[in-house]
C-alpha cells in the first residue's frame, strides 16, 4: 500500500529537537525508499548505503534548515538526490542529448496519473525493471521519486533542482516510454 | 498485479538488514551532536556566518580582484623619482641658486643691451626741410 509521507505523522518536531527515538521513526520510515531511490539511480549496493547513510547524518545535522514540517520526506530525498548527482558528475555518460530532447518541450497536464495507474504483472516485473534502467538517469529519477513516494511534480522539482516544465517533460517521456513496453509484453 | 512502488520495494527487501545497520550508524551521530552542543549552535545560529554564506563566492571574486591589483603594482615599479631621490645636499642647492642668480643677471644685462640698441634703431628719421636759395652754394665755377 502506498504511503504518502505528508499525510503521516512524523515526529520531525521532536527529532528537530535531538530526539534519537524520533529519528529512529524518520529514518526507519524512509530508509529503504531511500535506498531504492538511490540504488536504482546508481546501481552500486556499496555506493547507495554509503548515500543514504551520509543523507541521516545530513539531515539530523541541517534539520534546522527545514522550513516546512511536513515536507521531510522530500527534503530527506532532496539531499540524497545531491549526493547522486555528485556520483553522476565523476561518471557522466552520454545521455545529454537524449535529455536535451526530453527537455525541449513543455508538457502541461500530465499529473492527472497517480502512480497507481501503471499495474505490473508477475511476468512484467522484470521487463519494467529492465526498461526502468534503460531510461536516461534524469528521467529515471522522476519516475522513481513519482512510484515510489508519490510525489508531486513541485516537489519532484524541488528535489532534483529542475524547472517545473523539465520536470513534466521528463515524466511525460518516461511514462510513454515505459507505457510502450508494458503493452508491446501483452 | 502490482503498482511501481510494490515491485521496486520488494526487490530490495534483502538490503533491510544493512540497512538498520546504517540507521545505527547515524542515531549514534545524533546522539554524538547532542553531545555536543556548543558545536551545533556556531554551526546553526551564527549569524555573521549566515550573513557571509550567501556572499561567499562575492567576497571571494573581490579578494582575488584585489590582490590582482596588488601584484600588478608590486611587478610594475613607478617610474617618477621619490621625494629622496629629489632633494639635494645644502651646499649644492647654494650652488643651483647662485647659477640661476648669475642666469637671471646675464639674461637682465643681455634684455637692458638689447632694449637700448633697440630704442636707437626705432627713432624716427629727421623730417626734410629744404634750403633758402641764398644759401646754396654753387657747385661749378664759370670761367
Amino acid at each position: 500500500m502506498l504511503v504518502v509521507a505528508e499525510r503521516e505523522q512524523l515526529p520531525v518536531q521532536a527529532a528537530r529537537a535531538g530526539s534519537p527515538e524520533a529519528w529512529d521513526i524518520l529514518f526507519k520510515r524512509y530508509q529503504l525508499p531511500l535506498y531504492v531511490y538511490v540504488f536504482e539511480l546508481v546501481h552500486d549496493e556499496q555506493a547507495s548505503l554509503d548515500v543514504v547513510q551520509e543523507a541521516f547524518i545530513n539531515a539530523a545535522r541541517y534539520i534546522g534548515g527545514l522550513r516546512d514540517d511536513a515536507k521531510f520526506g522530500s527534503w530527506l530525498f532532496g539531499i540524497a538526490h545531491q549526493k547522486c548527482v555528485q556520483r553522476w558528475r565523476t561518471q557522466k555518460r552520454d545521455e545529454d542529448f537524449r535529455e536535451q530532447l526530453a527537455d525541449s518541450s513543455d508538457i502541461t497536464s500530465l499529473h492527472e496519473t497517480g502512480p497507481l495507474d501503471i499495474i505490473i504483472r508477475e511476468e512484467q516485473e522484470a521487463e519494467f525493471m529492465k526498461l526502468l534502467n534503460k531510461l536516461p538517469a534524469r528521467q529515471r529519477s522522476v519516475l522513481l521519486l513519482h512510484f515510489i513516494e508519490d510525489f508531486s511534480l513541485e516537489e519532484i522539482a524541488e528535489i532534483t533542482g529542475a524547472q517545473l516544465g523539465t520536470v513534466k517533460s521528463r515524466m511525460h517521456y518516461a511514462k510513454k516510454a515505459l507505457r510502450k513496453l508494458l503493452e508491446e509484453t501483452t | 498485479m502490482k503498482t511501481p512502488r510494490e515491485v521496486l520495494l520488494q526487490r530490495h527487501q534483502s538490503i533491510e538488514r544493512k540497512l538498520d545497520h546504517v540507521r545505527e550508524h547515524a542515531i549514534a551521530s545524533v546522539v554524538e551532536g547532542r553531545e555536543k552542543p556548543a558545536e551545533v549552535a556556531t554551526h546553526r545560529s551564527s549569524p555573521l556566518r549566515e550573513f557571509l554564506l550567501p556572499l561567499r563566492w562575492h567576497l571571494a571574486g573581490m579578494t582575488a580582484a584585489w590582490i590582482i591589483v596588488v601584484l600588478l603594482n608590486i611587478d610594475r615599479p613607478s617610474n617618477s623619482p621619490t621625494a629622496q631621490e629629489v632633494s639635494a645636499s645644502p651646499r649644492q642647492l647654494l650652488a643651483e641658486l647662485r647659477e640661476n642668480r648669475r642666469q637671471i643677471l646675464e639674461l637682465v644685462e643681455s634684455s637692458a643691451v638689447g632694449a637700448d640698441a633697440e630704442g636707437a634703431a626705432s627713432l624716427p628719421a629727421p623730417a626734410f626741410v629744404p634750403r633758402r636759395r641764398s644759401d646754396v652754394q654753387p657747385a661749378c665755377v664759370v670761367v
